[in-house]
């Protein structure tokens, strides 16, 4: 029959055991979520013009214009990522990460023809994984550890306005094709 | 009793710094003066390039549309802060482009003009 002091060593072995443990498998779970724009989050359109998409969305991300046809692209960027953080008690200044990146797009397109009627658009909204990754830190850092160097590109593009559609001599499918959204992946889609 | 009081602070300093291990925020910002937040007031029909041009300064880009022309004014804005803590950390970045977009006439006339939204304006 355990005495109450059998049990008091018992429980305080058990703590002990389980700080221990924790100590030498010592997890960390970091978030990293970045941002690139904003699309306001308004209900599907049927612009008659190009008016109508301004005063719902506001300035456009970006501006293109092919022959006598205009574009104007909404495009948000959010990215969620999730790590998992190895490090051993008595090293707790090196730490091993493994990442699992999610890009959450949300995407407007508008084109208009020269008299200013309707040409074609798209509204889309789709995340797509990045996948994982892994980083070994010195010190305790929350990194990324996947790589987001071409948002950052894309970012870029978006602070210039029409570099987002490809050259049209360069461009492997028609313009009007992509001007009209039927070639929505290469409508300044590169993920 | 003082020892044990003694001992349990000196307990609490080695262990306050596994928990506690930082903070960090910054900011930054490029591009144009975001001034067509700072209640410039533009009439559509009315107000000419030259108007715009000397509210606003020069824009980010000009974009010839056909016969329109449009004038770009962006600003970037980046935030970022984190928290970093031994078995939590968290990190959170978020660039906003706040754009002034005006769409003038072939004769120098503001046809349409409009500015980003911002998430913060959300309902």
């Amino acid at each position: 029959m355990p005495t109450a002091k059998w049990n008091l060593m018992h429980r305080s072995s058990v703590v002990l055991n389980t700080i221990f443990l924790s100590a030498v498998l010592l997890s960390g779970c970091s978030f990293i979520d970045s941002q690139y724009g904003y699309v306001p989050d308004v209900p599907p359109l049927s612009p008659q013009s190009y008016h109508e998409v301004l005063a719902h969305l506001g300035a456009p991300d970006t501006i293109a214009v092919v022959g006598n046809k205009i574009a104007l692209v909404y495009h948000s960027i959010k990215i969620n990522e999730p790590q998992l953080g190895l490090a051993v008690w008595g090293a707790d200044w090196l730490k091993f990460s493994m990442g699992d990146a999610v890009a959450t797009h949300d995407f407007r397109y508008y084109s208009f023809g020269s008299d200013g009627a309707p040409v074609g658009s798209v509204e889309k909204k789709w995340a797509n994984p990045l996948g994982t990754g892994s980083a070994l830190g010195i010190i305790f850092t929350a990194a990324e550890t996947i790589d987001q160097s071409r948002f950052r590109e894309a970012r870029e593009a978006l602070l210039w306005g029409n570099k987002l559609l490809q050259n049209p001599e360069l461009a492997e499918n028609s313009m009007n094709e992509i001007i009209e959204g039927k070639r929505l992946d290469i409508v300044g889609q590169r993920f | 009793m003082h020892s044990i009081q003694q001992s349990l602070f000196i307990l609490l300093a080695l262990v306050l710094p596994l928990f506690f291990s930082g903070c960090v925020n910054y900011q930054r910002e490029m591009g144009a003066e975001n001034i067509w937040r700072d209640g410039v007031v533009f009439s559509k029909g009315s107000t000419t390039i030259e108007e715009v041009l000397a509210k606003l300064g020069p824009p980010s880009q000009i974009v010839d549309m056909n016969e329109r022309t449009v004038f770009y004014y962006l600003h970037e804005q980046v935030v970022g802060s984190g928290l970093i803590l031994l078995v939590y950390n968290t990190s959170e970045e978020v660039t906003t482009f706040d754009r002034a977009f005006f769409v003038f006439s072939k004769e120098g006339v503001l046809e349409d003009y409009a500015y980003s939204k911002m998430e913060s304006d959300a309902p």
